[in-house]
């Protein structure tokens, strides 16, 4: 009688033990997919916000923008080439005018800060347009060789 | 007889300790198996978002670059899902996604299957 009743008895540091094991496990596990999902997400926005650099870069030097004589009042597309790569300085001129808000949006990076320079060889017409880049962020930065009355560096930084 | 009789009740007999064991195992199983389930819907909500995300600023950065670089480019795009351009917010939707996109272009709404993007100083869409 004594053998049938013990062994319906459960050691209460077996069971804890057991629980334990079992809810760290299942802690982990549910993690798991959680991190994994977060890692897919940054390096997602990472890419979205490398893509929209790129396009506002080209729109910046390619094109004129639109209106083709566009203005503070009326800009729809920045765009400061007179051709590919070669920098309209009276375009220029308007840009720095414009409200950054405004410019953002007009380059597409509604959700993006930015920051374009434009160094000439000489520092003769060097100017910079937008917010101070953060040191503590992770920044786009897309660097290319363009003709400003001479030859020149624009850098445009995105960053959130 | 009486030994029988022993035999018999002890055999259909159940201890209160093994039915608890039996139902904290059960109600372990039953949250696994809500848990994964949950794990698994997740998972398939977040690769359907990436699918037309990723569909999206393909479609978006293709009608900027068309426009970028000039009148008379134009490229071939399939569509995997049906898309919306609404250009005066220079937005691109699939679905609940959007992205943005810098050109000149009209409203359109496009759907699965293959496009023409054009560029004559605006661009426009052949589907």
């Amino acid at each position: 009688m004594k053998k049938i009743f013990s062994k319906g008895q459960v050691s209460s540091y077996d069971v804890l033990i057991a629980l334990i094991i079992f809810l760290l496990m299942f802690v982990v596990l549910r993690q798991l997919p959680m991190s994994n999902l977060a890692v897919a997400i940054d390096d997602f926005t990472y890419s979205e916000m490398r893509i929209y650099s790129g396009q506002a870069f080209d729109s910046i030097l390619k094109t004129n923008g639109y209106p083709i004589d566009w203005d503070v009042n009326n800009v729809e597309i920045i765009g400061l080439a007179q051709r590919a790569n070669i920098i309209d300085e009276e375009k220029v001129i308007q840009f720095l005018q414009l409200d950054y808000n405004n410019a953002k949006e007009a380059l597409a990076l509604n959700k993006y800060d930015f920051n374009l320079s434009i160094n000439s060889v000489d520092d003769s017409k060097d100017f910079s347009f937008g917010v101070n880049v953060p040191s503590d962020k992770e920044i786009i930065v897309i660097e290319r060789v363009i003709y400003y009355g001479g030859e020149a560096n624009a850098i445009l930084k995105v960053f959130k | 007889m009486f030994l029988l009789f022993e035999f018999r009740k002890n055999s259909g007999q159940v201890s209160v300790e093994t039915l608890i064991a039996i139902f904290i195992v059960l109600v372990f199983f039953g949250i696994v198996l809500v848990q994964a389930s949950l794990i698994n819907s997740t998972s398939e909500i977040a690769e359907v978002t990436f699918l037309e995300k990723n569909s999206c600023l393909k479609f978006s950065h293709l009608i900027s670059q068309v426009y970028t670089e000039g009148k008379g480019v134009h490229a071939t795009y399939y569509l995997d899902y049906n898309t919306s351009v609404f250009a005066s917010e220079k937005i691109v939707k699939v679905n609940e996604q959007f992205c943005y996109f810098i050109a000149k272009t009209n409203d359109v709404n496009l759907v699965v299957g293959e496009v023409v993007i054009d560029n004559n100083g605006v661009v426009r869409f052949f589907q």
